[in-house]
């Protein structure tokens, strides 16, 4: 109870489900200083389960006017250490190590250290071969990274991942109504009410997946040949719902009608499900190593195969409506009823797989078997792109060859990450950004582009050992909302870069 | 010690000298003091009337568990002045509107901060800034979703200018008699029956529907129903009086989902298309006393019935001696209130009283249960909060405090954080807007008076209003009214001769002064009471100054069209004069203050983000949400 207390509002976003994966995930951040400290702050406050800090910094002065989580007395002190400490008093429920070590020699002579952390963060990293060498190790390695850098007022997230599963993306829109397809309690329940009868009362309270049921098979008989529905087709069944409704104030008619494009979209397979089904692992690579993630979505492929005809589990919710308690009740029970079956058949074929696999039944507990039937349409998978890649390339150009503010940001960090020196010629520069000369619009001509370039390489130089507090609190909130959304496997997490502007408050997210 | 940032070309001088005033230690709070602190601001008063609850602790973290109870600015300000002991947090644990924090108050701030969680602080503090003429950052975060704006009187749209929503009401008979969703049980459960047993018993409730909002949208199309209601509270509480009894809760069960159920059966109208109540009988579970000690009723799930009345039977209990503790502690006080009971959505036995009792009703009018975990965010109307949206909010904050402190006012902008979405782009910016013409808040002239209300008449104010008729253009009928009371018009000269202190116009309380017949373009007047009793006159204004209509207004009115919002704003920086500039237009998610909190955003679909007013020469790419996975380069 204590716990659910505690952390009552967060449950409310990403559920217990989520709580649990938070509390299992055991992350390394790589460096102390503001930035580190400030999102492990938002990470320990949720509940975290664990993190690991490993820095070679000691105390210094600089650090007491931008981080928080040292003092005055922690002077010359392992950074690891006193912010490993004082980030653990916020929360008991939380484990943390602090290693006074320079991460370098573990990536360079022991780099299954990294191994074992469900994801790795790198902070304020001035070395780019060493954030490149760390970035192979963990594109290889399959564990998620996020590097971040601020500068002043300027914030830089990089977001590593090859493969992202999301069970819920918490997307409100999606409807299982089943209209097109209806199983066959619905279809009985559904066929008890007239929509012609006379009795204004009962007429008004009909549901209005009712309504559109009715008015959908009767247009159906009209054009039996169609199977999918164009816009102007479903203009058409408005035009009929309107017909059949006795007059313009009935509130169930009126609810029917705004219903019809989003309650009349065929029940198919969603393009992100069918990708994970023709996933390698969920195909054919099934171990009893797996992650419980592709045995959960094997069974469901199963089930889509036999059971359910081609279609996903039920979801079981619905909407509200204009009806009475009684009809309102019903045509839940009816949903849920179905979704309770499908749930059963789900159910048995994980079940089979465990089995098959030579796991226990355990692994998988009911809720989250639950949990998959509910959300089925919502699973994705999201691929990211290597750090390297982008390196070795630029960005693809706007639609009509501007640079804004933050695209220069975004080219600075990019050459500031490749090393590039700014020289008094700037010569590497030029031929650094020689392909953007022709684009480069009002910055068009090498001085004007590289001039804007070279101030803002010279800013992130400068500011390469100081932070400012309040930039690294927001990109910590940032990064560490990202790395939630990545342990929790819920929401759809950045897969790229994005640069923080603090000055102008604007963000811009890059992709190549 | 000294902890000045490290490089202070960047973090400007100005903020030490500063002094800011910041409302609220809760979410926002905590990330906002601990970034003022370390960007240098040197002198912070943190007024904030909460204490602190376990379920603070997942974010605001300047708390930990043994601070529970105590002050919030209290147990903050001591938290950040361990890290810099120049620092001047001044704490205050005291409510906003108390009148002690007057407008001089106010006006001794160079900006205040609001980190507030209800509408109706936020209005109270928008019209003290007005009125003191000092900036406001105004803020609010709802689960992933956040927003930043600043408000500056005659520059900007103040607080007021777009009403905000009203919370969801309901009728009277809907939640008494016809209950048809969850939501009617709960709110029954928590405004009537709970306050009824536990709350506070003042005189005029006796007389009084006492359901809270509900009440507000009663519609009274059935009056021999709501007297026959009317009486069913009164015997309600008169079963305060058995609450020693060992069959308290019995008696309740009994008559709440017995007796009244079975008089509204009776009203056989009332059914005929409705599906009929099925009252409950006590006796029918009789191994509900067994199952008092060993039931574990789960938070996530729907209670059985069993369940329900072995929580409604145990919650009463506690909540009975409860009621009971607060009632002596009284009357050795020697105080006549009768305070009772509170409801509070983080009391364990208030939620499982108001869980079980709004279910047992529920499954009386053959309505769907809902678990604790649900009712307690139906009827707390929980915000889901996180650590992450406040540091990302608090640091947005804290950048507008420095724009406005240095007087870049060409930077501060509206910013709407939308986070944990399809779609990966975090913010999206408006242009301050400018005041709207028609705000009853910032389209009045605020006049402050000091007055000696003892010997001050009505009279003498109007004689003040009447020598400065010139100035004022108010005309010759003029009205008076105090908060929605009439005090003075030309057909009603009742009170001219009544002091202030005997209409009850007192320190803090304001007077509007307006012409009988609306004139365009000419606002009211609002005065604004300063108590001073070693006056010379009995009301004297402070400055003579603020009976005239103000510049910015005249130039708002001369614009017949209000300003678009595209209005470019003046090139950022220096540095990037030359660059082409980004136009801050697009319209985004915004939050709607409902329920006097920051809540429940619009949903965040497609149709809702458009560009407005893009200049030609400015790229703005809009994502679309279906194929969020390959957007091109965005700039916002």
């Amino acid at each position: 109870m204590d716990s659910a207390q505690r952390y009552d509002r967060q449950l409310r976003l990403w559920g217990d489900y989520g709580q649990r994966c938070l509390q299992k995930s055991h992350i390394c951040v790589l460096g102390s200083s503001a930035v580190a400290t400030e999102l492990l702050k938002n990470l320990v406050l949720p509940g975290i389960g664990r993190f690991t800090i490993i820095d070679n910094e000691i105390v210094s002065e600089g650090d007491l006017g931008t981080n928080f989580f040292v003092t005055h007395s922690d002077l010359g002190k392992s950074r690891a250490k006193v912010t490993t400490q004082n980030l653990l008093e916020m929360n008991d429920q939380v484990q943390g190590d602090g290693l006074y070590q320079d991460w370098s020699t573990l990536l360079n002579e022991s780099p299954d250290f990294f191994a074992k952390f469900n994801l790795v963060a790198l902070t304020q990293c001035t070395n780019s071969k060493l954030t490149s060498q760390l970035a192979a190790l963990c594109w290889q390695l399959r564990i998620p990274l996020v590097i971040t850098y601020v500068a002043g007022f300027l914030g830089h997230i990089r977001v590593q991942v090859a493969e992202h599963t999301v069970t819920e993306t918490h997307t409100t829109n999606t409807l299982d109504l089943r209209l097109d397809c209806p199983f066959p309690a619905m279809k009985e329940l559904f066929s008890k009410f007239n929509l012609d009868c006379e009795d204004p009362i009962e007429h008004g309270n009909i549901p209005f997946v009712v309504i559109l049921y009715h008015i959908l098979e009767q247009w159906k008989r009209n054009n039996p040949q169609k199977t999918i529905l164009s816009f102007s087709d479903k203009r058409e069944i408005r035009a009929m719902v309107r017909q059949a409704r006795h007059n313009s104030q009935e509130e169930n008619f009126q609810e029917a009608e705004e219903y019809v494009v989003r309650a009349l979209n065929p029940t198919v397979l969603p393009a992100n499900v069918l990708a994970l089904f023709d996933h390698p692992t969920c195909r054919s690579q099934l171990t009893e190593a797996s992650n419980t993630f592709w045995i959960l979505i094997r069974a469901l492929a199963d089930f889509v195969n036999k059971e359910g005809q081609g279609r996903l589990p039920v979801s079981g919710q619905v909407p509200d409506m204009k009806t009475d308690t009684n009809s309102y009740v019903s045509i839940q029970r009816v949903y849920h009823e179905q979704a309770e079956r499908d749930y059963q058949c789900v159910r048995s074929r994980v079940h089979d797989w465990l089995k098959q696999l030579g796991r226990s039944l355990a692994d998988i507990s009911d809720d989250e078997i639950r949990r998959l039937c509910k959300h089925a349409a919502e699973s994705r998978l999201q691929r990211g792109s290597e750090w390297s890649k982008e390196l070795n390339r630029l960005p693809r150009s706007t639609s009509n060859g501007e640079l804004g503010s933050n695209l220069l940001w975004y080219l600075a960090y990019h050459a500031f990450y490749n090393q590039i020196q700014i020289t008094s010629n700037s010569s590497a520069l030029e031929g650094y950004i020689q392909p953007w000369q022709k684009e480069g619009g009002t910055h068009a001509g090498p001085t004007g582009l590289i001039c804007h370039l070279q101030t803002r390489l010279d800013y992130l130089m400068k500011h390469s050992k100081s932070e400012l507090h309040n930039t690294a609190a927001m990109v910590g909130g940032m990064v560490a909302q990202e790395i939630v959304k990545l342990v929790t496997h819920q929401y759809l997490p950045l897969l790229n870069t994005c640069i923080v502007n603090n000055i102008e408050a604007t963000t811009s997210s890059f992709s190549w | 010690m000294t902890r000045t940032p490290p490089d202070s070309t960047t973090t400007q001088v100005k903020p030490p000298s500063s002094r800011v005033l910041m409302v609220g230690a809760g979410g926002i709070g905590c990330e906002l003091l601990k970034n003022l602190v370390l960007c240098g601001f040197l002198n912070v008063d943190l007024v904030d009337l909460d204490t602190i609850d376990l379920s603070n602790l997942n974010r605001q973290f300047l708390f930990q568990k043994q601070h529970i109870g105590q002050p919030k600015a209290v147990v903050a300000a001591k938290a950040v002045r361990r890290f810099n002991s120049q620092a001047q947090v001044t704490a205050h644990h005291d409510n906003i509107k108390n009148p002690r924090f007057d407008v001089p108050w106010f006006r001794q701030f160079d900006l205040v901060l609001n980190a507030l969680d209800n509408l109706e602080a936020r209005r109270y503090v928008n019209r003290m800034c007005l009125i003191a003429d000092r900036p406001l950052v105004e803020s609010g975060t709802a689960g992933y979703l956040g927003q930043v704006t600043v408000i500056q009187r005659g520059r900007t749209e103040c607080f007021d200018c777009h009403p905000k929503p009203t919370p969801q009401t309901f009728p009277i008979c809907t939640i008494r008699s016809t209950p048809s969703a969850p939501i009617h049980c709960i709110v029954w459960a928590k405004d009537y029956l709970f306050n009824q047993l536990f709350g506070a018993v003042s005189q005029e409730d006796e007389e009084v529907e006492s359901i809270g909002a509900i009440a507000a949208a009663s519609t009274a199309d059935n009056p021999s129903e709501l007297e026959a209601l009317h009486k069913e509270n009164l015997s309600l509480k008169r079963l305060r009086g058995d609450m020693q009894s060992d069959d308290f809760a019995k008696r309740v069960f009994q008559k709440v989902f017995g007796d009244d159920i079975n008089r509204l059966l009776t009203m056989d109208e009332m059914w005929a298309t409705r599906q009929r109540p099925i009252p409950l009988n006590f006796d029918d579970y009789p191994q509900v006393l067994e199952d008092i000690e060993k039931c574990h009723a789960k938070d996530q799930q729907v209670w059985s019935v069993t369940e329900c009345i072995v929580k409604f039977v145990t919650s009463s209990r506690h909540l009975a001696k409860r009621y009971q503790n607060i009632q002596s502690e009284e009357s050795t006080g020697g105080s006549t209130m009768n305070r009772g009971l509170t409801f509070d959505k983080d009391d364990n036995d208030i939620l499982d009283f108001v869980t079980a009792t709004a279910n047992l009703r529920s499954l009386v009018f053959h309505i769907e249960g809902k678990s604790r975990f649900d009712v307690k965010a139906m009827a707390g109307n929980i915000i889901p909060a996180i650590a992450t949206t406040n540091a990302i909010i608090a640091g947005l904050i804290t950048m507008q405090a420095r724009h406005v402190l240095e007087n870049r006012w060409d930077l501060c902008k509206t910013t709407y954080l939308a986070q944990g979405t399809t779609r990966p782009r975090l913010f999206y910016n408006e242009t301050l807007a400018r005041p709207s013409k028609n705000c009853g808040t910032c389209s009045v002239r605020y006049v402050e008076i000091a007055v000696d209300v003892a010997r001050a008449t009505l009279d003498d104010l109007l004689k003040l209003v009447r020598q400065h008729a010139d100035v004022v253009q108010l005309g010759d009928d003029l009205g008076v009214e105090e908060s929605g009371r009439l005090l003075y018009d030309p057909d009603f000269e009742d009170n001219t001769e009544r002091t202030f202190a005997d209409l009850q116009l007192t320190h803090g309380k304001l007077i509007t002064v307006c012409a009988e017949e609306p004139l365009p373009n000419i606002w009211p007047l609002m005065f604004y009471i300063v108590e001073k009793s070693d006056v010379a006159d009995p009301i004297q204004l402070v400055d003579p100054k603020q009976l005239a209509m103000p510049l910015y207004a005249t130039k708002v009115s001369a614009d017949a069209t209000p300003t678009p919002k595209s209005t470019p704003a003046t090139p950022a920086t220096k540095r990037s004069a030359s660059e082409p500039m980004e136009h801050q237009n697009v319209k985004a998610v915004k939050l709607n203050y409902d329920n006097g909190t920051l809540n429940q955003p619009i949903k965040n679909d497609e149709s809702k983000v458009t560009a407005t007013n893009v200049p030609s020469d400015s790229v703005i790419t809009i994502e679309d949400d279906v194929s969020s996975t390959s957007q091109d380069i965005v700039i916002l």
